[in-house]
């Protein structure tokens, strides 16, 4: 079945390798831990998540990359959506303990590639669906 | 926090969007709120409107403190 | 549906001039013909094979995956269907086993990697890999290759390895040491064989979100599934097979896809106090549409079944607890009573919540181990592999790797450590 494109669908990333402007996307700083809170302020207004937050087997501070897909609340409906807010919790706890533990840092430039396309190709299957995949820049 | 002011025997009203949570935890005396950014309020209407909402939600979190309960009361 | 196991039991590895179990046990390996088969593959720049056995102070890093030497000897098809030969059904006739050695595939896909095996030490205690005897294939991709490609080549060269060394010793004339049997008929003369025997059926989570995170079934990318009934038997014959090398504590092997646990223990008891009705497959993709889906249909399933107890495994951590929960819930609902088997990531204490996800429902959970455990393992004497990349492994940080050779790690990064099909060396007792 085809999607129609969804108006109300954002991707809120900081992928560099979507592509800069692209329709529908969202960029923030602050690595994972910033497109987090950006999903918090989002989730809290109503939004939910189409995509579960935890995608990959890494703890989401192991990976410089996240790339979350939201859809916003219909009509005048802002109420915060429980499935989504427990997901957005669990997923800050699990970013806390990621920094209190010391993940991440410096990988270089090779491993920082592969977890950009990495990210790509998690997130593939998904943005596909909602008609947000394109082919990204290499 | 609400459970240990409680327990000092000051009773305590929970202003808070999430009532399902706010159940969980144990708070006695519960007003549902506006939304998470703005609990007391809301951006999207006038001035006079969003002043009346917000003194409406403090005369009821008000009358709640003065209201006796014997179980957890969303209000 | 009937398939005799044949295993023969292998007790030693070792290069020789032709690939065959010799009478002492030892697995002979023909390298150069190995490497050539192999090596027909374009899409390797280098393929190098090396020798570990149980005991070696040796060190195999990054781990992709584990396979089990197996091949067909009679009945249809070939193991590992879809993914080298046909997809005719399997399950059913014989397999010949070559019990007690691996194929273990190690190499750089991505810049940062996954999966440790200590041969011997503190390490080889977690690892269910440090006491098989292993036949270890470390790839280099051509420049520029595209990583869907690379990662396929890698995947397939392992069941390559795996199906040539067990067809070799078989045709040079190696014999089972034992035979096991497993026989399960369809469900109605299930039903009638032994109606008063609770119906149980196995919910076997796949992981499935994308590039190295992948399961295959017949070939098929398993994302694509929708929730379906597989013959235990068919797991024995490869008919499940890994593309997922993320993270290495608990991705389920090929090698624990040939030796579900849960299967094993599900047959042993089954006549005796269950029935052992089925084996339902669902997938744990990315998106909550497919999730719900998926889960939707699961548990249908097992109400078309009759099932009045589920047994349900996960595999992964995050977004897969979210599957499992799911299920759970879904299941327990709709009268049918579960048990959950998963691993936690409980920080290093063991003290925070373990799964990303939970209902009241879960109340029966067996763990497989705390994930985020620390282990220090020792310096080791050999590297086959590439270590550079060990503080960017999950499981491993920064300062992980020690000028002197040894690894601080969170058991997330042994192979195996906490597979939560519980094929694991580690265990609890009740005090």
């Amino acid at each position: 079945m085809i999607q129609k494109t969804a108006s109300h669908v954002i991707c809120v990333t900081n992928n560099p390798d979507w592509g800069p402007g692209r329709d529908g996307f969202e960029y923030v700083d602050g690595g994972p831990w910033g497109v987090f809170k950006r999903a918090r302020d989002l989730v809290h207004g109503g939004w939910r998540f189409l995509a579960h937050p935890l995608y990959g087997n890494f703890n989401p501070m192991r990976h410089p990359y996240r790339t979350l897909l939201l859809e916003s609340p219909s009509g005048g409906d802002r109420s915060v959506d429980m499935e989504s807010f427990s997901m957005l919790e669990a997923a800050l706890e699990s970013c806390r303990a990621g920094m209190a533990k010391n993940y991440g840092g410096e990988s270089g430039e090779a491993a920082r590639r592969d977890f950009a396309k990495l990210d790509c190709e998690l997130m593939r299957d998904a943005l596909n669906r909602y008609c947000l995949w394109a082919p990204v820049i290499s | 926090m609400v459970k240990e002011i409680e327990r000092y025997g000051l009773p305590i009203v929970h202003i808070c969007t999430i009532v399902p949570i706010s159940l969980t935890v144990g708070a006695n005396r519960i007003v549902p709120a506006i939304a998470i950014p703005h609990p007391l309020g809301d951006p999207t209407k006038t001035p006079e409107e969003e002043y009346a909402m917000r003194r409406a939600i403090v005369e009821k979190a008000l009358s709640a403190l003065q209201t006796p309960i014997t179980e957890q009361t969303v209000f | 549906m009937r398939l005799e196991l044949h295993r023969a039991r292998v007790k030693g590895i070792r290069w020789g001039s032709a690939t065959a179990l010799a009478g002492d046990g030892v697995l002979q390996v023909n390298r150069d013909e190995l490497l050539a088969l192999i090596r027909e593959d374009g899409r390797f720049a280098g393929v190098d094979a090396d020798l570990a056995s149980p005991g070696d102070r040796v060190r195999i890093v990054p781990v992709k995956d584990v396979v089990e030497p197996r091949c067909k000897i009679e009945g249809d098809g070939e193991v590992f269907p879809g993914m080298i030969g046909d997809v005719e059904t399997v399950g059913q006739g014989k397999t010949f086993v070559l019990d007690g050695a691996a194929v273990v595939t190690c190499g750089k896909i991505v810049g940062f990697q996954e999966g440790i095996i200590d041969m011997s030490g503190v390490g080889a205690e977690y690892t269910p890999y440090s006491v098989t005897f292993n036949l270890v294939l470390i790839f280099r991709p051509v420049d520029g290759i595209e990583i869907y490609e690379y990662e396929q080549a890698c995947r397939l060269a392992g069941l390559k390895a795996a199906l040539y060394l067990a067809r070799s010793a078989h045709e040079s004339g190696a014999a089972a040491d034992r035979v096991e049997t497993f026989e399960l008929p369809s469900v109605p003369e299930l039903l009638s064989a032994y109606p008063k025997l609770p119906r149980v059926a196995y919910l076997y989570q796949l992981q499935t979100q994308g590039l190295l995170h992948d399961t295959y079934v017949y070939g098929l990318d398993a994302k694509r599934l929708i929730a379906t009934i597989i013959h235990p038997n068919e797991t024995m014959d490869g008919a499940i097979v890994s593309g997922n090398c993320v993270s290495s504590c608990d991705k389920n092997s090929t090698f624990t896809h040939q030796n579900n646990p849960v299967i094993s223990a599900l047959y042993a008891r089954h006549g005796v106090d269950l029935n052992f009705v089925g084996v339902i497959i669902s997938n744990e993709n990315v998106t909550l549409i497919d999730k719900r889906r998926s889960s939707a249909y699961a548990v249908k399933l097992a109400r078309i079944l009759g099932i009045e107890g589920l047994v349900i495994s996960e595999e992964g951590f995050g977004n897969p607890d979210a599957d499992l929960i799911m299920n759970c819930h879904r299941a327990e609902i709709a009268g049918i009573r579960t048990v959950l088997i998963t691993d936690e990531y409980a920080g290093r204490d063991g003290a925070s919540q373990s799964l990303a996800d939970a209902t009241k429902e879960a109340d029966a959970v067996v763990s497989c181990g705390n994930a985020n455990m620390i282990v220090e393992l020792p310096k080791m004497d050999r590297v086959i592999g590439y270590t550079d990349y060990v503080d960017v492994i999950a499981g491993g940080f920064s300062g992980s790797l020690r000028a002197d050779g040894s690894i601080e790690v969170e058991l997330q990064a042994i192979t195996g450590a906490t597979c939560e099909l519980g094929f694991t060396r580690m265990g609890a007792k009740t005090l």
